[in-house]
Formats: structure tokens, C-alpha cells, sequence
């Protein structure tokens, strides 16, 4: 063959490349006789046509594995002379690219960040692909100070050759609008939005990019009207169903409608496997592109968790734990699950074959009647397996306080202060952990307690209500686990201090600015609530947590036979409260003083009276 | 943990029946050690006890002997106070001595006598006998031989011991029947949550930890519109002849002067392709030697460099490389068409007056300072640098080599365009 020949043939090759003709560009590489320096590039042109060409059974990491292994052999035979990136910058981005589509996105960042520094002697038209591929992987892990410098580089170049860029605009806008969204630049998102719409259209993913700002804005109205009018197919292959699914899933849980967000979740995990089982055979960067399994599954076990049901959301999230275990946010919420597991079982158990809340049952008749309490409330330590942590996933308690221990892991140092940038994928990294490190400190204390380790909770909770960047209702939280864990270590003295009133007042007065404007949030969804909203069970307002103060130091008295104080401080508070209001545990306590008193009759009319409240109809207040 | 009907009923008649309350206490426990083996003791206890407690349940003095008699010979080997039940002994005593009735209870009575080191004749004695004895008794019963384990005497965990009894009586009206009663103590000490196993305590409420609070925590999914697609290899088949022709070229040329006609080549080629300069193989590193040996090619290569971001590393490399005739005459070429960062030819300057102040060869620095003045002076007209910045450096480096003729022209110079600077500025 000679050169000129050569020369027609590679061009011929190329030209069916373009044109996705993989099958056809093979037989063409393979009739070429070419000397050793361009065997080797003619080889990696086969290996790509090989995957690509339609029917491949070939794979993504196969793909992976052969372009290694060339790129190994250009090394070896480059052992001499200095090793010349620029000779292989189309391998190392094909590289990138692979680790891109199987999600490898810091692989695909460290190889693409090499290929950024030398990006000047290379092709153009690589140049943008490099530079797009990396923006894309930047965005996708959240890395907005990265995805920043790109996007200004690609900027000043396509200002410098406006004609021929003009194709990449809309990409750009996308890339921009991305951006500022992760960056919270609200502003320049919407002019960007604008920017997007104008130069794509009303496409799928200019709608969506529009419905998940307005989304961000807590507009759901709006951001579930662009979702409706949103396109059902992309020319990208992906599956709009399920990221529709998957959206409106997010929008109900942001408006507290959890039972909705099941559901629409449940539909996109279902929709994303019908997708991936109906996506083209054989060329497998498809299937993986438009999988986002382990995302929906996440979203799902959240939403699942706070619709009350645990169990379900533990699967969901130890599933996901496998994918994003550098979460600590995922590790919180797995303990929260196992213990939301144990909390129901509980439950079941406190009021299985009871009469009510305090009664248990009344046996017998004429003299031998009697009225036994339920006792099930107390708190029973269950016995911890020789206070070994349970490494299966199974929602225990053991297993609830290692997921702990792994977030408490994750998160930096408490005393090192300024900004921080924690990881969180798949969702954006945590600017700010000190909410986050006060729920698991408060979770800590609440397992170890529940575990029957009094010394290992005392050490959370103390830190909880000492954290003064914390909520106020986990702060207190802090000071009842720990005066329980200090009864329990017979520490009764430093047990009252934590439930004293000045203590408590301190606590609540010392609520920091950023705490209060935490509480107006609060307040002001609690104002106009959202019809259908799930009853607000699982919050535990500061108010909640004060009046269970209140009755553990009654209890606290109590065990001290300190029966008048007890009796005393107990009345004052029932004082402040109405007959429906007052809960089991004040009724129980009052029937305690009465009987340790003496006064069997007394208690037995209290239990009569609580038993008549309960009957009365809710509509009369 | 609780009883079987069985067991109660084998209980029953050991602490009731008739025969039972005429024998004798020996004779009670054997027959109980006979049906119960010690394992199952605690569990007969605690159904004794919830007996004991209520009176209705048990009403005979007789069988309440019996039951306490029972409770003590359970643990009879042991030390009193390691007995578990003693804190049933320590409040029926503590009930009797509260109670302002002169009259002496059998069960106190029985506890003083049984407890006693010395008591000896009592097992010998039927329950019904040891009533009697009780009635006849006068003196209050002395306890001091006895010591109770207090309920707070510190060792004991406060929550624990400040339990009661979840039993609570609770008659309507005074009928009676005994299948009622007998079903009334069934469900009372029987089943896996028989009442007479829980003890009810102040209870201390440990709330659960609210959910963690986050509004931003679930993920969005966009459609991703833009695709990302696998780079063909290039083949650069006729270029690349010309490319490795140049590279083998610039291989020599690192080693000695080329043909002019060669130069000529690769300067031309360059100048075609410039992207060329980054895949022949010149390194940073390997810029010296081809300044030293070929600066006209050096020279072309660093003014297509002038666009990259990679120049900083050749420009780095070339200000710091030894001074000499061609590394001088690149950096004057190269500074008089490509605008270069300041503090760069400050360094070379003061790089060039050092390397001629401490040259030891008179003749050779005689041609450096000539050739650092020529430099200089081409720097100055041209404006390419601020004469104010090194003024001071110049005008003492000139004086220094004031002999030689450039200097003194570079002094004049340099007071020219000092009073020039004056001037305007006045």
C-alpha cells in the first residue's frame, strides 16, 4: 500500500466513523497494512468500532480493560524519550469518557483535569469535548468551583470564534444554568433559564430545568405546570417518565405530602426498570446513562421514612449506603430507620392486649376486682448481644448505633470552625453540619440509652446541650437522655441539674440567631398549612420536649421519695394544661404518689377520670 | 416466668389445704421442695407475693403463714439479707410499727420468730399453732438481730427500687365466690405477661429523636440533553512523516549547529503548522542546548509559544539558563516582539550585571559588559523597559565599568532620558 493510498484509506475510515457506520469502519481499519508507530493508533480506532458497532456484545468495562492495556503498550514503547500526554490525549478523554458513563466521576475528573492543563496544542474540536466532559463531571459531583473555570475558559474562547461556537450555545446555557443553581445565584439562574429556553426551545430538558428553579423556589404550582408540559421524549435517550416520577416525588416531600411522594417514587423506581430493560442490547452506555436506580432509591427510602415506614426506607437506604457510602447524612437517616423499625415494634408491644394507655386490664368482679397498670411504657433496656456492634444490615439498635458512629466519622472535627464542604452525594454537599451533628448526637444518646449503656450515652448527650449552634428541641433532648443515663449510673444529683429549671431556661433562652430564624421557618410553614399534610408527629416541638421535663423530674422525686415536691410540681403543671391535654405519663405519676401515699382509692378515681377523658368525642374543643 | 394452672393449683394446696395447715412447717417444705425444684422457686415467689399483697386473694392468717414461711425457706441456706423477697418482710414489719394498734399481727409475730438466730423449735410447729401463739403474745416483737437491706442504702439504683406493685385492688361490692377468686389469681400470676412480674415504677419518658430536618436533600434528575461521544484517533499519516522528519531534525539540532538550509526547514514548517512546536519533542528542559546551538530556531519556537499558557515554563527555563552570547540575543529578539511579564527581565538584568561583576576573566568581561550595554541600551530606546525601575542598579554598573566605552554611552544615555523623565515631569 502506499502512502497516498494509506492516505485515502484513513480518510475513508473516518468518514464511516462520522457517520456511525462502526461495522463498515472495522473492515476498513482491519485491511490496512500501516508501519508499528501508527499500528497502534489504527488499533484503538478498532477497539472503539468493536463496542459501537451495532449487536457488540462487548461491554463498557471490556471497552475499559482494552484501551488500558494500549495505553499501556504506548508507554513501554515511549520508555526512552519523555512520555508525550499531548500524543495521547484522544486515549486518556475515551478513558474519561468510559469512567463518565459508569459513573466513575472522580476517576473520569482526575484524568480530564490532566487533559485541562495541556489543553493548548490539542484539536478544537477535542478541546470541547474535553472541556464539556468535564463540566459535566464537575456538575454531576457538585464541584462548583471546578465547573466555574471551565465555564469561563469555554466562554473566552467561544468569544474569540463567535461564528463556528454557535452550536455549542445552547449546550453552554445549560452548563450555566446548572451551575448557578448548585451555586444558588437565584438571579442568574432565571436569566440563564431565559437564555436556554430562547435558544433550544421547549424542549424536555430546558422545561425541567425550569420546573426543578421554580422547585427550588417552593413555586410547586408552577414547577409542576412546566413538568406537565414538558415533552415525554429527549433526543438523549432518557427516560422522561421516570425523572417525571422522580421530580414530582421531590415536590410532594418538600410540601410534606409524604404518602404522595410513595408514590410518585415507587412509579419512578418502576418506570427506570421497565427503561433499562427496554434499552437497546449491546451497546451498554445507554443503559447505564439512563439509570439512575441507586438516585430514585435514595430519594425513595427517604420520602418512605418520613411516611412512616421505616422498615421499607431502611431497605431503600442500606441499598444506596452500597453506592454513596461517604454520606453522613445517608448514615443518619439509616439509623433513623432502624430505629423508627424498633420504635413501632415497641409501640405494638405497649399497647398489644391493653384496656388503654395506663390500664392494662381489670380482672375479675364483686371483691376480687382488680385494676392492673400498664407498666409497658417504662423504659426496659433491651439486652445488647454482649455489647457487640452488629455489622449486618438489620434495623436494631446495635446496627443503628454503628451507622452513627460512621457519620459522626465523616463529618470534620467540632471544633474546627469556618466553611465546610462535606460530601453528599447523590445529593449537593453540606455547607453546614451543625444541625446534622446535633441529630446524630441526639440519635447516639437515644440508641446507647436504648441499649442499655448509660456511660456511652451520657458523653452525646451532654455535647448535644452543650452545642449551642443546635436546634433548642434537640438541646433539650440532650439534657433528658443525659439526667436518664445519670439516674441510671446512680448519679442523681447531676440527673436533677439537667432537668432543673434554670437549667432548661438557660437552654432555651441562649437560642442563637440563626436558631431563631430556624424556628420561624418552622412556624411560618406550621401557619399555612398545606392541605392534606401528614400530622406532624414526627416533629417534637421545644414545647413537647419541656413538658416532658417537667414530668421526669416529677419522676426523678419520685424516686428520690420525694413524694410532696413531686406531687407539688406535678399539680402546678396539670394547672397549665386542660383534661384533654394531659398525657398517660402525668396520670401515671399521679397515680404512683397516690398509691406509695396510700390512697388506692384516689388512684383508682384518677384512672376512672383519665378513662372517661379518653371516651369523650375530640370534636368538643 | 409465670405459673402454670398446674403449679398454682400444686401451690394452692400446699399453702391451704387442710392438711397442710395441721402439719407441721418441715413438713410443708418438703412437700413443696417435692413438687418444685429450685429453679422455679423465684417464680413461685413472686406469685406468694402478689398473694400476700392482697388480702381478698388469701384471706386466711394460716395460709398467709404458710406463704410466708415459704418465701423464707426458699432461700433458707443463704443469708437473710441476700433473700429476695426480704423487702416483703421489711414493709410488713415497717406497716406494723407505723400501725398504732397495741396488738401484735401473726405474720409480724412469725417474722420475728423465724428470723430469730435462735429459733430452733418453731419448724416443728403448724401454722395453725403459730396463730395461736401470736394471739397470746403480748410483747412487741424485737427486730434489732435483723438487718434489712434498705432500699436506699446507695449501692441500690434509686429507679429500681422505687417500684410497686401494678396490682391495684379494686372491689365493687363485697361478693364473693371462690371460683371467682381462683380465676382471679390465675390471671394474675399465669401467662407471659403475668401482672405479677411487672412492678410499676415513676415512669421517666425518653422521647424519640425527631426526624433530621433538610429541605435540600433529595436529588432532582434533569434529562441530560448533551451528549458526550468517543473520539476517533487520528492518523496523521502524511503529516506525520514531515512531523517525525522535523522531530529527528530537532533531535540533531540539540546537539550542534544545522545546515542553513535545515533551519530554513524546520523554521518553515513550524510557521505551516504551529501546532507542531508541542509533538517534536521539545521539552522545557531541552531549550538550552537548543539556544546554545540553534537560537534562530529556538527563537521561532518561543515566539509561537507566546500564546500559551505554557510559555511561563520555556520563559522560566531561558532567563535562568548560563548567560552567553545566544541566550542574549534570543531574549533581545524575543523582547522586542512579544510583550513579557516585568519582574522576568528585571531577574535577567540583574542576572546579566552579577554575571559581569563577578567574571574573573578580564577579556571575556570586557565583552559581556559591552554586550550587557548594547542590551541594555536596545531595551531603553525601545521603551520595552522603565529606566526608573533599575536606575540606580544601571547607573552603579556603570560606573563599575566606566573604562570601557558602551558603559560611559550607557550613562549618558541613561542621564538623557533621566532629565528627559525630569523634565516632563517638571
Amino acid at each position: 500500500m502506499t502512502g497516498e493510498e494509506t492516505i485515502n484509506t484513513v480518510e475513508i475510515a473516518k468518514g464511516q466513523f462520522d457517520e456511525g457506520r462502526y461495522s463498515e469502519c472495522l473492515t476498513t481499519l482491519n485491511s490496512m497494512k500501516t508501519s508499528t508507530a501508527l499500528n497502534i493508533k489504527v488499533q484503538l480506532n478498532i477497539i472503539l468500532c468493536t463496542y459501537l458497532k451495532k449487536g457488540s456484545e462487548h461491554d463498557l468495562e471490556w471497552l475499559l480493560e482494552n484501551l488500558y492495556s494500549v495505553e499501556g503498550k504506548m508507554n513501554k514503547e515511549s520508555e526512552e524519550e519523555e512520555i508525550d500526554e499531548v500524543e495521547k490525549a484522544v486515549l486518556l478523554y475515551n478513558i474519561a469518557l468510559v469512567h463518565f458513563q459508569t459513573k466513575n466521576f472522580d476517576k473520569a475528573v482526575v484524568i480530564l483535569e490532566k487533559l485541562f492543563k495541556l489543553i493548548e496544542p490539542l484539536e478544537e474540536g477535542l478541546v470541547y469535548k474535553i472541556c464539556f466532559l468535564l463540566v459535566e463531571c464537575y456538575l454531576s459531583t457538585y464541584q462548583t468551583e471546578g465547573a466555574a473555570i471551565v465555564v469561563y475558559y469555554l466562554d473566552k474562547q467561544m468569544s474569540a470564534k463567535s461564528a463556528e461556537s454557535e452550536i455549542h450555545k445552547a449546550r453552554m446555557h445549560q452548563y450555566k444554568t446548572r451551575l448557578f443553581a448548585q451555586q444558588k445565584c437565584l438571579k442568574a439562574c432565571k436569566r440563564e433559564i431565559k437564555n436556554v429556553l430562547s435558544v433550544s426551545g421547549t424542549t424536555a430538558s430546558s422545561l425541567f430545568l425550569k420546573s426543578e428553579f421554580e422547585y427550588l423556589r417552593n413555586n410547586f404550582k408552577k414547577s409542576c405546570k412546566l413538568l406537565n408540559s414538558a415533552p415525554k421524549t429527549c433526543p438523549s435517550k432518557e427516560h422522561i417518565p421516570t425523572l417525571y416520577y422522580n421530580n414530582f416525588g421531590c415536590m410532594h416531600f418538600k410540601m410534606k405530602k409524604y404518602n404522595l411522594g410513595v408514590l410518585y417514587l415507587s412509579q419512578a423506581l418502576e418506570a427506570n426498570t421497565k427503561a433499562v430493560k427496554a434499552a437497546p442490547q449491546g451497546c451498554n452506555s445507554t443503559m447505564y446513562s439512563i439509570n439512575h436506580h441507586y438516585q430514585i432509591l435514595y430519594n425513595y427510602g427517604i420520602v418512605l421514612l418520613h411516611a412512616g415506614q421505616p422498615k421499607a426506607a431502611f431497605n431503600c437506604l442500606s441499598q444506596a449506603a452500597t453506592v454513596y457510602s461517604r454520606n453522613p447524612r445517608l448514615w443518619l437517616r439509616i439509623a433513623e430507620c432502624a430505629i423508627g423499625v424498633v420504635k413501632q415494634s415497641q409501640e405494638i408491644e405497649q399497647i398489644q392486649n391493653c384496656k388503654s394507655s395506663t390500664v392494662k386490664a381489670i380482672v375479675g368482679s364483686g371483691i376480687y376486682r382488680k385494676t392492673i397498670l400498664n407498666t409497658n411504657f417504662q423504659n426496659h433496656p433491651k439486652k445488647c448481644s454482649a455489647g457487640l456492634l452488629s455489622e449486618d444490615p438489620t434495623p436494631s439498635l446495635t446496627y443503628a448505633a454503628l451507622c452513627l458512629n460512621n457519620a459522626l466519622e465523616l463529618l470534620p472535627p467540632s471544633n474546627s470552625g469556618g466553611p465546610v464542604n462535606i460530601s453528599a452525594l447523590p445529593a449537593a454537599p453540606l455547607k453546614d453540619v451543625s444541625k446534622l451533628r446535633a441529630s446524630i448526637l441526639c440519635n447516639q444518646a437515644y440508641v446507647w440509652l436504648g441499649l442499655g449503656d448509660p456511660l456511652q450515652a451520657l458523653k452525646p448527650a451532654q455535647e448535644l446541650f452543650s452545642l449551642t449552634s443546635a436546634p433548642v428541641n434537640l438541646r433539650l433532648l440532650g439534657s433528658v437522655y443525659a439526667a436518664e443515663a445519670l439516674i441510671l449510673l446512680n448519679r442523681n444529683n447531676e440527673a436533677t441539674n439537667c432537668l432543673a429549671p434554670e437549667f432548661v431556661g438557660a437552654i432555651i433562652n441562649s437560642t442563637n440567631c440563626q436558631n431563631k430564624t430556624y424556628e420561624d421557618d418552622a412556624s411560618s410553614t406550621g401557619s399555612s398549612p398545606i392541605p392534606g399534610k401528614v400530622p406532624a408527629n414526627q416533629e417534637t416541638t421545644v414545647q413537647d420536649v419541656h413538658n416532658i421535663i417537667i414530668l421526669n423530674s416529677v419522676a426523678l422525686y419520685c424516686m428520690k421519695r420525694d413524694l410532696n415536691r413531686a406531687k407539688r410540681i406535678l399539680a402546678q403543671h396539670l394547672s397549665t394544661l386542660n383534661d384533654m391535654e394531659v398525657p398517660a405519663q402525668a396520670t401515671m405519676l399521679l397515680v404512683y404518689i397516690e398509691l406509695r401515699q396510700g390512697n388506692t382509692e384516689a388512684a383508682l378515681s384518677i384512672l376512672k377520670q383519665q378513662q372517661i377523658n379518653l371516651q369523650l368525642p375530640t370534636s368538643t374543643t | 416466668m409465670a405459673l402454670s394452672n398446674k403449679e398454682l393449683d400444686q401451690i394452692l394446696h400446699i399453702i391451704s389445704s387442710e392438711t397442710s395447715l395441721s402439719s407441721n412447717l418441715d413438713a410443708i417444705a418438703l412437700s413443696f421442695h417435692k413438687d418444685f425444684n429450685r429453679s422455679e422457686h423465684f417464680k413461685v415467689g413472686m406469685a406468694l407475693i402478689t398473694l400476700l399483697q392482697n388480702k381478698d386473694l388469701l384471706e386466711r392468717p394460716a395460709e398467709r403463714i404458710a406463704a410466708l414461711y415459704l418465701l423464707f425457706e426458699m432461700y433458707r441456706s443463704e443469708s437473710f439479707s441476700v433473700n429476695p423477697f426480704a423487702p416483703l418482710f421489711h414493709s410488713l414489719v415497717q406497716e406494723s410499727n407505723t400501725n398504732s394498734n397495741s396488738k401484735v399481727s401473726p405474720e409480724v409475730f412469725f417474722i420475728s420468730l423465724i428470723t430469730s438466730p435462735s429459733a430452733r423449735d418453731i419448724f416443728k410447729m403448724n401454722p395453725n399453732q403459730i396463730i395461736r401463739a401470736a394471739q397470746e403474745c403480748t410483747t412487741k416483737p424485737d427486730f434489732r438481730h435483723l438487718r434489712f437491706t434498705s432500699p436506699h442504702n446507695g449501692k441500690c439504683n434509686a429507679k429500681i427500687t422505687s417500684g410497686t406493685s401494678a396490682i391495684i385492688p379494686d372491689s365493687e361490692n363485697e361478693d364473693k365466690s371462690v371460683t371467682e377468686q381462683k380465676d382471679v389469681v390465675l390471671s394474675l400470676v399465669s401467662g407471659s405477661h403475668a401482672p405479677s412480674l411487672s412492678t410499676f415504677e415513676p415512669a421517666f419518658v425518653r422521647p424519640p429523636p425527631p426526624l433530621h430536618e433538610d429541605s435540600s436533600e433529595l436529588l432532582w434528575l434533569n434529562p441530560n440533553s448533551c451528549e458526550y461521544t468517543f473520539e476517533w484517533e487520528p492518523l496523521f499519516v502524511s503529516n506525520n512523516t514531515t512531523e517525525m522528519e522535523i522531530r529527528k531534525l530537532i533531535g540533531k539540532a540539540l546537539k550542534g549547529t544545522l545546515p542553513q538550509q535545515q533551519q530554513n526547514f524546520i523554521r518553515e514548517e513550524i510557521n505551516k503548522n504551529p501546532k507542531m512546536i508541542y509533538h517534536i519533542g521539545l521539552t522545557p528542559s531541552k531549550l538550552p542546548a537548543l539556544v546554545e546551538s540553534n537560537c534562530k530556531i529556538a527563537l521561532e519556537v518561543l515566539l509561537h509559544l507566546s500564546q500559551s499558557n505554557q510559555l511561563t515554563e520555556y520563559f522560566t527555563v531561558l532567563v535562568n539558563m548560563e548567560l552567553s552570547v545566544h541566550s542574549m540575543e534570543v531574549m533581545n529578539e524575543l523582547l522586542g516582539r512579544v510583550v513579557l511579564p516585568p519582574e522576568y527581565i528585571h531577574h535577567y538584568i540583574t542576572k546579566c550585571i552579577t554575571h559581569c561583576e563577578n567574571c574573573k576573566d578580564r577579556l571575556i568581561q570586557h565583552r559581556f559588559v559591552r554586550l550587557v550595554c548594547v542590551f541594555l541600551s536596545s531595551l531603553i530606546r525601545n521603551n520595552i523597559i522603565d529606566v526608573k525601575d533599575l536606575f540606580i542598579e544601571v547607573q552603579a554598573f556603570c560606573i563599575d565599568f566606566s573604562r570601557i566605552r558602551e558603559a560611559a554611552g550607557l550613562f549618558r544615555l541613561l542621564k538623557q532620558m533621566d532629565n528627559g523623565g525630569t523634565e516632563l515631569a517638571s
